[in-house]
């Protein structure tokens, strides 16, 4: 601000200036580059609420898949093994409903026990659309009374089953999902995963010595 | 000299255009901001339902001893509250033999278990016996605890000898009821069980009567979905859906190794 003398009067009083254009505009300018961090902030936080969404569904995954192999005869469990895989298709699955524990021949079997008569959803198909411009979700997909939502297809599943010991196997089931697309898969940060053990009780007096 | 006090109405007209220019991109952007804040205050409400209606469920199947109530949009299941108390084994006719076997002179043996109800019920308008903690609350989850007794004994249908049907028997105490989720708009429940010949895993339509499939119902398939839409026609609606198995722990461990369980232990030590 300049201070300047009145001459006429020759007052020594000093009269403050307006404020020059220039000044007004950097004043606004700052004052809206104050606003970036609060809305910044805001989308973040949003950012953070979809991540809980996508966590706690993959949680669920986890869990979910842990139960499943944990509920298979000891000598199945193998079988379950996969590498990261789409989640897609019947919750209940037809490789589980196959699932034979016990009799003459054991192991799975195939049967036409499928979806179709699992667990008495009404309702015939239904298309469920996508998720627009997310390209990890088909668009297309048919998604089925009884399957996995469209949204789960953001989402790969891993199963691990391992011995440990005689008695033992370790089940580690990893889920990683994909929040925008193609940019998170070359990431691949985001990562769920559950593990625990699991004992055979079996004892070879009830199975001829074989485990 | 020009005197440079004050501005020309040039001035005034170029700082005002500008001012409303920046000052409708703030409204702007506030604005956005408070709709984003709005719906992440709407996502973070459903989540925490969904979140409450399924924690609780994973907790109660896990540990569920028996289904004693299995529909689409409802369940109702029995968890064990303590240790049987030896008082409440109802003895056959002769007491000679306390527990077992099942059948005793051509009477069954019934076993009281003293055990804590949980009901999962989404409120539908069209009952009218919905509790009324619910009755008016839209898609409303609620889940109601009450400690009771679960008589379970050998069905007169089924095998002999296999405790394979459970009933609620006597006056129920409320323990607690609360909601746990609004705005659900989804709400299936799909129940499946282990057939007893060989082991594998059916839905419960294809196995047994009513009583049996309340007994053998080991894991239950939950489809749950929330939503809160707006208005505008053009806002995203905020939703969460999750679908997921819940498998009772109980019922696992019988089936792998049914050489070494009965329906239920038989010396009630389980």
């Amino acid at each position: 601000m300049k201070r300047i003398t009145h001459r006429k009067t020759g007052s020594k009083a000093t009269l403050q200036a307006g404020i020059t254009l220039i000044e007004v505009v950097i004043v606004i300018g700052i004052l809206a580059l104050a606003i970036i961090p609060i809305y910044n902030n805001i989308f973040g936080t949003r950012i953070q609420v979809s991540k809980a969404k996508f966590a706690y569904i993959a949680m669920h995954l986890c869990r979910e898949k842990i139960e499943e192999v944990m509920s298979l005869p000891y000598r199945e469990m193998d079988e379950f093994e996969q590498g990261y895989t789409k989640v897609k298709g019947p919750i209940v699955s037809n490789m589980l409903l196959e699932t034979v524990y016990r009799g003459a021949n054991g192991g799975r079997t195939v049967t036409n026990i499928g979806r179709n008569l699992g667990g008495g959803f009404v309702g015939g198909n239904r298309v469920v659309p996508g998720g627009g411009g997310i390209p990890l979700i088909d668009s297309e997909a048919q998604i089925a009374e009884g399957d996995y939502p469209a949204p789960y297809m953001r989402f790969e599943r891993k199963v691990l089953v391992k011995p440990k010991g005689r008695r033992f196997k370790q089940i580690t089931v990893s889920v990683r999902w994909y929040e925008k697309g193609e940019q998170d898969k070359r990431e691949n940060k985001y990562m769920y995963s559950l593990n625990t053990l699991v004992a055979n009780h079996k004892l070879a007096a009830y199975t001829g010595g074989r485990e | 000299m020009k005197n440079r006090l004050g501005m020309t109405l040039v001035e005034i007209l170029v700082i005002s255009g500008l001012l409303m220019l920046i000052i409708s991109k703030i409204i702007d952007i506030g604005l956005s901001g408070q709709e984003i804040m709005d719906e992440s205050s709407k996502l973070i409400s459903l989540q925490n339902g969904v979140r409450a209606v399924l924690e609780n469920m994973v907790q109660d199947v896990n540990s569920s001893m028996a289904i004693v109530n299995a529909s689409e949009n409802q369940l109702t299941l029995a968890r064990y509250k303590g240790p049987v108390d030896d008082e409440l084994i109802a003895l056959n006719t002769s007491d000679v033999n306390p527990a077992f076997p099942y059948y005793m002179d051509g009477q069954r043996t019934g076993v009281f278990y003293p055990v804590l109800f949980v009901e999962y019920q989404i409120n539908d308008p069209s009952n009218t016996n919905m509790i009324s903690l619910i009755r008016n609350r839209e898609g409303a989850i609620s889940r109601v605890a009450k400690t009771g007794t679960l008589k379970a004994e050998d069905s007169p249908e089924g095998a002999p000898y296999f405790i394979d049907y459970y009933q609620a028997v006597g006056d129920m105490t409320l323990k607690s009821k609360k909601v746990l989720a609004d705005k659900v708009t989804k709400f299936n429940l799909n129940y499946y069980a282990y057939d007893p010949i060989n082991g594998q895993l059916k839905s419960i339509g294809e196995l047994g009567t009513a009583a049996e499939i309340n007994e053998r119902i080991s894991m239950v398939s939950v489809h749950l979905a929330a939503e809160d839409p707006y208005e505008r026609k053009n806002r995203r609606t905020p939703s969460v859906e999750i679908a997921t198995k819940i498998w009772s722990f109980r019922k696992i461990q019988e089936n792998k190794y049914s050489e070494y369980f009965g329906h239920t232990d038989r010396d009630l030590t389980f």
